[in-house]
C-alpha cells in the first residue's frame, strides 16, 4: 500500500515512542534494583526528590562476599549476609542436581514414551500432563507428612528430590512433544548396527536432541531456582535455606524489609537466570510451546 | 550367523521392548507415583477426615460434611472470588498487552534486535526478587514511585498503595504481569514469525487495511497458540503465591488471600490439614478440569 511521505513519518515516530515505552517498563525496575544496591543506605532511605546519588558504596556487596568466605570455611553462620551466602551456595547445589537428574530421568523416560510402544503409555502421557498443571501447595500435606515422619526435614538431597518430582511430569512431556519432530532415521540405522534402544538413547538421541536438552535444562533451572513454598516448609535451619527463604526473611525496621540488602542480593542471584535469558532464548521459546502446540 | 540373531531379535521384539520401556520409564515413575500419584490420592482420602491439629476433639471420619463446611466458609468463596479477579484482569492485560507489542517487535525499526533480546530480561527475575523489586518500588516513605510523582507534582502527599485489599491486589497483578508479559510477547511474536507470508501479502493486495489484516488474517491463524497460552496462563495464576507471600501476606484484611495462598495459610497457620487436604482436592479437581480443556484444544485445532 501507498503511504504519503507525512503519514509514513507519523508511523516511524509512532513506533518509536511505543518502543522507547516498552524498553523503560522493561528495563526501570531492572536498573532501580541495581542502582540500590550501590546507593549509600542513609542515602536510598531519603523521601525527597530524585537525585544523582553522592556516595556510590560497594559496602553491601562486600558484606556477601565476605560472608561467603567466612561460610565456605566452616564459620558459624548468624548474620543475614552470612544466611543469605550460605543460601545461595544452597540453592546452586540444590538446581544443579536438580536439574542434570531430571534432564537424565525424565529425558529417557520421554525417549520410552516417545519411541517404544507398551501398555498404558497413553494414559501415563495424560497423567503427567495434568501433574506438570498442579500447584505445589495442592500436594504439599501428605508430602510434609511423608518427610516429616521419617525424619528427613532439613536434609537438603531430599529438597532434590522434591524438586524432582516438581518438575519430572513437565520434563517428560516437554521432551515427548520434542523427539516427535526428530527423525527417526538415523536411530534406524544404530538399530539395525546392533545398538540396544538404551545406546541408541545415549548415543544417536542425545546429541540430536541437545537444543531441546538447552530448553528443558533452562525451564528446569528456572523453576528450581525461583522456587519457594517446598524450600520454606521442608528447609528450616539456617544452614539448609535457600536464598529464595532467605530473602524472604530479611526484616528491618525502617522500611519494613531491609530493601537495599535485598536489592544487592537480588542482583546476585538475578544474573545467572538472566544469562540463559540472554543466551537461550530461542531455545527458551521453544521449550515452552514444545509439547503445547503440536508441530 | 550374526544375521540370523537380528533377525531373531526382531521376531522377539515385543517383549523385550516392552521390558527396555519399562526399564527406561522407571526411575521416572517411582517418583512421579511416590510423589504425585499418591498424594493425591492421599489428599482424597484425607478430605472425608477432620484433621486440625490445634482442636483435636473433633478429629475422625468426616464424611463429605468437611467439604460443605469448607465450601460454605465465606473465606474460600473470598478466595475464589480473589483468583477469579487476579485471572481475568492479568489475563486479559497481559493478552491485549503481549498482542501489541509482539506486533510492534514484528515491525521493522532501527535497533529491533536489541529490544526483542532484552524483552525476555523480567522474565529471568526469580519472582521473589520479582516481589521484592515492586515492593520496593511501591514503599509508601521511600519508594521510586511516590518519591517520582511527587516531584513531578502528580501528587501532594505519599500515596499508601498497599493501604486497601483492592489496590494491593492490583499492585500484585501489576507485579505479576512485569514479569510474565515477556512471555507472552514472545509466543505470540514467534506465532507471528512463522505464519505465512503469502497469506498476508494476498491480503495486501486485496486492500485490506492493517487492523483488518490483523483481525482476518493473523489472529485466526494464531487462534490455537492463544488458546494454549490462555490455559497455561490460568492455570498459572491457579499458582500464585510468592509474590503474595512477600508482598502482602494475604492482607490487607484477607483482601489478598488468593487460593493457593489460602490454602497454604489453613496448612501451616492455622494447622488445620483435614481443611487443607479439602482445598487441595478442589484445586486438583480445577486443574483436572483446565487440562481436559487444554487437550480438546489440542487436538481439535491444529495450528498448521
Amino acid at each position: 500500500m501507498r503511504q504519503s511521505a507525512g503519514r509514513r513519518f507519523i508511523k516511524g515516530v509512532g513506533i518509536y515512542i511505543a518502543v522507547l515505552l516498552l524498553v523503560c517498563w522493561t528495563l526501570i525496575p531492572i536498573l532501580w534494583m541495581a542502582y540500590s544496591s550501590v546507593v549509600d543506605k542513609a542515602e536510598l532511605l531519603n523521601s525527597g526528590p530524585l537525585a544523582l546519588p553522592k556516595n556510590l558504596t560497594f559496602e553491601r556487596y562486600e558484606q556477601i562476599f565476605d560472608s561467603f568466605a567466612k561460610v565456605l570455611s566452616g564459620g558459624r553462620i548468624s548474620s543475614k549476609s552470612e544466611v543469605f551466602s550460605r543460601a545461595l551456595i544452597n540453592s546452586v547445589m540444590v538446581t544443579l542436581s536438580t536439574t542434570a537428574l531430571a534432564l537424565f530421568i525424565g529425558g529417557m523416560a520421554a525417549y520410552a514414551f516417545a519411541r517404544l510402544a507398551f501398555k498404558g503409555k497413553q494414559f501415563m502421557l495424560m497423567l503427567a500432563m495434568f501433574i506438570q498443571l498442579l500447584p505445589t501447595v495442592a500436594l504439599i500435606v501428605p508430602l510434609y507428612q511423608m518427610v516429616k515422619a521419617s525424619g528427613l526435614i532439613d536434609k537438603l538431597p531430599v529438597l532434590v528430590v522434591l524438586y524432582l518430582s516438581n518438575v519430572l511430569a513437565y520434563t517428560i512431556w516437554v521432551f515427548n512433544g520434542y523427539y516427535q519432530s526428530i527423525p527417526r532415521d538415523l536411530e534406524s540405522a544404530a538399530r539395525i548396527d546392533g545398538c540396544t534402544h538404551f545406546d541408541a538413547f545415549v548415543r544417536v538421541v542425545i546429541p540430536l536432541a541437545k537444543p531441546g536438552f538447552v530448553a528443558v535444562g533452562s525451564l528446569v533451572f528456572l523453576m528450581c531456582w525461583d522456587e519457594l513454598l517446598y524450600a520454606m516448609v521442608f528447609m528450616n535451619s539456617k544452614s539448609t535455606k535457600t536464598f529464595t527463604v532467605a530473602m524472604s526473611e530479611f526484616s528491618d525496621k525502617f522500611a519494613g524489609m531491609d530493601y537495599p540488602l535485598l536489592m544487592t542480593g537480588g542482583v546476585l542471584v538475578t544474573i545467572i537466570p538472566m544469562m540463559l535469558a540472554l543466551f537461550f532464548q530461542r531455545h527458551i521459546v521453544m521449550g515452552l510451546t514444545a509439547g503445547g502446540v503440536k508441530s | 550367523m550374526r544375521r540370523m540373531k537380528k533377525m531373531r531379535g526382531a521376531y522377539i521384539g515385543e517383549a523385550s521392548v516392552r521390558r527396555t520401556a519399562m526399564l527406561m520409564i522407571a526411575p521416572a515413575m517411582v517418583i512421579i507415583l511416590g510423589m504425585n500419584v499418591y498424594p493425591l490420592l492421599y489428599n482424597v482420602g484425607l478430605s472425608f477426615f477432620w484433621y486440625n491439629l490445634l482442636d483435636t476433639a473433633k478429629n475422625g471420619f468426616a464424611g463429605v460434611r468437611q467439604f460443605v463446611e469448607v465450601f460454605t466458609n465465606k473465606g474460600f468463596g473470598n478466595s475464589l472470588l480473589i483468583t477469579g479477579y487476579f485471572a481475568v484482569v492479568s489475563l486479559v492485560v497481559q493478552t491485549v498487552l503481549g498482542t501489541l507489542i509482539a506486533l510492534l517487535l514484528n515491525m521493522e525499526f532501527k535497533g529491533r534486535g536489541f529490544v526483542r533480546a532484552i524483552v525476555l530480561l523480567p522474565w529471568a527475575v526469580p519472582s521473589m526478587v520479582n516481589a521484592a523489586i515492586w515492593g520496593w518500588i511501591l514503599n509508601a516513605n521511600y519508594g521510586l514511585l511516590n518519591r517520582v510523582l511527587l516531584q513531578w507534582g502528580v501528587i501532594k502527599e505519599i500515596v499508601v498503595w498497599m493501604a486497601t485489599a483492592f489496590s494491593a491486589l492490583n499492585m500484585i497483578i501489576l507485579a505479576d504481569t512485569w514479569r510474565m508479559l515477556p512471555l507472552t510477547v514472545l509466543l505470540l511474536l514467534a506465532a507471528l514469525q512463522t505464519l505465512d507470508a503469502s497469506t498476508i501479502e494476498a491480503g495486501i493486495v486485496d486492500g485490506a487495511n492493517a487492523f483488518q489484516r490483523f483481525w482476518h488474517i493473523k489472529l485466526p491463524l494464531m487462534k490455537p497458540l492463544l488458546l494454549v497460552l490462555l490455559i497455561m496462563r490460568t492455570t498459572q495464576t491457579i499458582k500464585v503465591f510468592d509474590i503474595i507471600f512477600m508482598m502482602t501476606g494475604g492482607g490487607p484484611g484477607n483482601g489478598t488471600m488468593a487460593i493457593s495462598f489460602y490454602t497454604y495459610y489453613a496448612i501451616f497457620k492455622n494447622l488445620n490439614y483435614g481443611t487443607g487436604a479439602t482445598l487441595s482436592v478442589a484445586i486438583s479437581v480445577i486443574i483436572l478440569l483446565i487440562a481436559v480443556l487444554y487437550l480438546k484444544v489440542l487436538h481439535t485445532d491444529d495450528p498448521s
